[in-house]
């Protein structure tokens, strides 16, 4: 059979590559995607590989990369988002050369101005924090002269050669400055106390928010100058100033200095702007040239890292003419990989073509399993359970079907399955334009479209046979009951509830589904539990004995012939003659027991299954009331017997059919004495010594017997998980149905209001959180029940290097 | 003018189908006297005639057909609502 | 006879289903796939059908319906109530 069946057939490739040739052959491997390469320097350190210095090269342009990146993301430049058609390959040597130097001047670039403007930001700010110095203080000195401190005048405090000289005691001297107004309070606690009171310190706060310098924070700042005595008072405030981080400005005393002085600053800060706006500008101009260049160059920096990354796994031959790698490669792929090679060749003019050829080995090949869109999600369903183990059949091409369908044998309510449905389709039809979209929850339901398209399907179908909308039923073939009562039976006060008899009515079988009458029924959930759990039983068996017989396809592929008749047979008839022969009796119950007649094989003589089948194992009898026999046909307790005793042979045979059968052998080819160790023989198991031999196949051979009892009993979680799907009948009943109470037009917006209430609660308690239970039980009974009787999933999935999930996996960081 | 945002008006659009087209399938079934919807009528434990009984059902069911109806109007009324702020909704992203 | 009628019909209708739906998706790579996947869609369905047809086949107990379900039934499903 086709892709799906099994995995793929790999190759072990070895490829001897020019070393001249070597970059542009793994460039387009890389592009084809459909080699595993093997890392053959697996005991040589990361620093001693070959091409060590020219990943060096590819990390330091990642580094600028990164660097101009995030100048992008401060100054919000966008970065075009690249077309997959126009993305570019790797690029040559000499192309490589070209963009490390196009990198180097950006980067370059950037970081200079990014200093030049820093610098040029940190002086605007000074200025600005002069001139508004200058332009509070004056308010403060005014109020001065008002006190008489006109000897102040005469002095520049800052101006340390005058200030000694010309010091005289009682003369007041000042420090002006500027400084964060969180901090103000306790600098001016510290002056006092430092001044022992000696100080006068006044305010003015600067207008709005200024820019911090260490951190870039808008915060409040204001100016403050303080006025003093003595030279030793100083030095110790300056040392407090600096301390606190508060600027310490130059400010003349004099009233026209002070204005000389705003002007000249404001000079200043006109050509700052200047220069600052033209650097911007400046800035802005080099970032949007390349922000046009970076998708492609962050594509191209990690495509070349990748190709050296790859080529370090590389061995180099003795003569060090060629370069020698080994790879798994899918057998369908080999020509691909021979047309990469022979294009790579062409490029890069080398004398000597690469060649490849396919080496035989005894290892376990990775497992590869081509799927589309459609099979992806079921494929991903299976492969989170384990990884098939090379060509083992894949349950996954089953699981398409039957994942879907024992969901619906839960879920089952058209109402329900037509939500899923439209919520698929729409997925679907608009796949294109949500593909792009990254959200992990809905990524989720996106991965699965397909699941859910198919699940809604088949619980439509389910739905429907259940007869199920919302849990109200259709009458379309026309119920099978009829009846015909007379006005005194129907108008009988004492009769509460009439029990109709299949036998007083003509009675035909509803054709396709449940009977609508059932839903009615006071009695609908005995009659309904009987049929789901037997349904489920039937399910379930049938569901087991497929997945027995795989293992046949197993056990022959790989040709342990034996085994069918050691593991296989015996399997297969323990659960044939025991569960199925239950199953094969429900079905004999359902066609012979009836109510048209008497004696036997009437309803009051019908026989519990169950206990039949538990008789049957237990050898047990029960006594039968007249006309009621015990057993269903003639000769059944002879067969249940030959039954039972079969399956009880089959237990020993699954218990020492392979151990003998294995020492048997080794007998007759005289194989040497086995060893404890095995080593990587096909199969691991046969070189394992006896006992070892015997201690799996008895826990083999117990797992095996009790699970298909508890698996058996599993399976009735499709009927209990119905169960909860009848939540959908209370919520009509509490919800929606109250709508219905009213005798006048109030009713229509009592009916709006529940409808939506009903709309709501249905879509989030019964079809998410129900749906997502069922989901839940029904990959359950697939990895535990279903793919426990011959799935073994010891593989290890096939990664080859492919650009493409190269640059998928970093996008995704 | 723009009450809601976009995803719930979508949710206002989504219901308001829903709701059409369900109310008046389900105003439909209660006009012919669909036995399924029997358990949802407002109807006392007894009645002393068979016809006293089938005039009050009657009554019950068509009485229920108009509101299903009613309702499916008002929802008509949700769409139209849902819809144009929608298309605010829409336009203001597009711009 | 007529049980045999239905079996046979539902049987070979979705035998059809196995055998020619594949035909109605239009052929690709992936044929052996749309081909498994109908065979089996064909025997879920039909197996599910069966089991509800047979488990009706032959009620052993009725329903149990109170007045009004039945008066309804009577009016709705055309089962006139008679006199006496």
């Amino acid at each position: 059979m086709g892709d799906m069946f099994r995995s793929e057939k790999m190759a072990l490739c070895q490829l001897f590559i020019q070393p001249e040739a070597a970059y542009a052959s793994i460039a387009e491997l890389g592009e084809s995607g459909c080699v595993q390469f093997r890392d053959l320097n697996d005991e040589v350190s990361a620093f001693q590989r070959k091409y060590v210095t020219e990943v060096r090269r590819c990390d330091d342009m990642e580094r600028r990369l990164r660097y101009v990146e995030s100048e992008m993301k401060k100054d919000e430049v966008d970065v075009p988002v690249l077309k997959a058609e126009e993305e570019p390959s790797a690029p040559n040597p000499r192309e490589a050369v070209d963009l490390e130097a196009q990198l180097e001047k950006t980067d370059n670039e950037l970081r200079e101005m990014s200093a030049n403007g820093a610098s040029l930001a940190a002086n605007f700010r000074h200025m600005q924090e002069l001139k508004s110095v200058l332009v509070n203080t004056e308010g403060f000195f005014s109020d001065q002269e008002v006190i008489n401190l006109d000897s102040n005048r005469r002095l520049d405090p800052e101006d340390p050669a005058q200030a000694p000289g010309a010091a005289q005691r009682g003369q007041l001297a000042f420090v002006a400055g500027v400084i964060k107004l969180e901090r103000f309070f306790s600098f001016e606690r510290m002056l006092w106390r430092i001044s022992r009171g000696n100080i006068f310190l006044r305010r003015a706060d600067i207008d709005g928010l200024v820019e911090d310098e260490e951190t870039g924070r808008p915060v409040l700042k204001t100016v403050f100058v303080a006025f003093f005595q003595g030279e030793q008072l100083k030095q110790r405030i300056k040392k407090v100033c600096t301390g606190y981080h508060a600027a310490v400005y130059p400010c003349p005393s004099a009233h026209a200095e002070r204005l000389e002085m705003i002007k000249d600053v404001n000079v200043r800060l006109e050509d700052l702007k200047l220069v600052l706006s033209q650097s911007a500008d400046h800035r802005s101009r080099v970032l949007n040239s390349a922000s046009k260049h970076l998708p492609r160059w962050s594509i191209m920096v990690r495509k070349m890292k990748a190709i050296y990354h790859i080529l370090n796994f590389f061995n180099p031959d003795v003569t060090g003419k060629c370069l020698i790698g080994e790879g798994w490669v899918p057998t369908n792929d080999i020509a691909t990989v021979q047309e990469a090679l022979a294009r790579a060749s062409k490029v890069s003019e080398s004398s000597i073509p690469a060649f490849m050829n396919v080496i035989e080995t005894n290892e376990m090949p990775p497992t590869y399993t081509r799927t589309n869109k459609f099979t992806n999600g079921f494929q991903n369903l299976v492969d989170s359970y384990g990884m098939a183990s090379y060509r083992e059949v894949n349950p996954a091409l089953y699981a398409c079907i039957t994942f879907p369908f024992l969901f619906a044998v839960m879920f089952g309510d058209l109402g329900h399955g037509l939500i899923l449905l439209l919520f698929a389709s729409w997925l679907i039809i608009k796949e294109k334009q949500l593909a792009s979209i990254k959200e992990e929850i809905f990524n989720i339901f996106f991965g699965g479209r397909y699941i859910i398209l198919l699940m809604g399907i088949f619980s439509i179908y389910t739905g429907f046979i259940y007869n199920d909308v919302f849990s109200k039923s259709m009458n379309i073939f026309g119920s099978a009951w009829h009846m015909n009562y007379t006005r005194d039976t129907v108008e009988d006060a004492s009769l509460k509830y009439i029990t109709l008899r299949p036998n007083d009515t003509v009675y035909k079988t509803y054709p396709f589904g449940m009977d609508p009458i059932w839903q009615l029924a006071d009695n609908k959930i005995i009659f309904l539990n009987t049929f789901k759990m037997k349904l489920s039983i039937i399910v379930g068996v049938v569901h087991m004995i497929f997945g027995v017989t795989m293992s046949v396809v197993n056990f022959a592929y790989y040709k342990k012939y034996a085994s069918i008749f050691l593991e296989f047979l015996p399997q297969v008839l323990f659960l044939m003659l025991l569960f199925g022969y239950m199953v094969f009796m429900m079905f004999f119950k359902w066609v012979t027991y009836n109510d048209t007649v008497e004696g036997p094989l009437s309803p009051a003589c019908a026989p519990s299954i169950l206990i039949l089948f538990i008789n049957m194992i237990l050898q047990g009898s029960q006594d039968t009331p007249e006309p009621c026999k015990e057993f269903m046909f003639e000769g059944q307790k002879s067969i249940q017997q030959v039954f039972v005793v079969i399956a009880i042979i089959c237990i020993p045979w699954m218990l020492l059919g392979k151990p003998l059968y294995i020492l048997l052998k080794r007998k007759i080819s005289g194989a040497p004495p086995p060893k404890p160790q095995g080593g990587g023989g096909e199969g691991h198991g046969d070189d394992d010594a006896m006992g070892e031999i015997f201690i799996h196949q008895a826990i083999h051979t117990i797992e095996y017997v009790l699970s298909t009892v508890s698996h058996t009993a599993s399976y009735l979680r499709l009927w209990a998980l119905w169960h909860a799907t009848q939540l959908s009948e209370v919520l009509w009943n509490m919800v929606f149905s109250m709508g219905f109470k009213y005798d006048s037009y109030i009713g229509g917006a009592l009916i709006y209001v529940f409808f939506g209430a009903w709309a709501l609660l249905t879509v989030g308690i019964l079809v998410l959180i129900e749906g997502l239970s069922a989901f839940l039980h029904t990959l359950r009974l697939h990895w535990v029940e279903f793919m426990s009787k011959f799935y073994e999933g010891a593989g290890y999935a096939f990664e080859p290097f492919a650009f493409k999930t190269i640059l998928d996996v970093s996008e995704d960081d | 003018m723009k009450i809601c945002g976009p995803k719930l008006s979508l949710c206002g659009l989504i219901i308001s189908v829903w709701g059409i087209v369900q109310l008046v399938l389900m105003g439909l079934f209660f006009y012919i006297n669909s036995v399924a919807l029997i358990e949802d009528l407002p109807l006392e434990e007894k009645y002393n005639s068979l016809e006293e009984f089938y005039a009050a059902a009657n009554r019950a069911y068509n009485q229920n057909a108009y509101n299903c109806w009613i309702a499916a109007c008002i929802y008509v009324l949700t769409l139209l609502l849902s819809a144009q702020q929608f298309y605010m909704n829409s336009r203001v992203t597009a711009n | 006879m007529e049980v045999i009628l239905m079996i046979i019909f539902f049987t070979v209708f979705w035998a059809a289903v196995a055998k020619f739906g594949p035909i109605l998706v239009t052929k690709g790579p992936q044929d052996d796939l749309v081909r498994c996947i109908f065979l089996l869609t064909a025997v879920v369905c039909w197996l599910f059908w069966l089991c509800c047809y047979l488990a009706q086949l032959n009620p052993l107990l009725g329903p149990k319906l109170d007045g009004k379900t039945i008066r309804i039934i009577a009016s709705s499903w055309g089962y006139p109530i008679k006199d006496g």
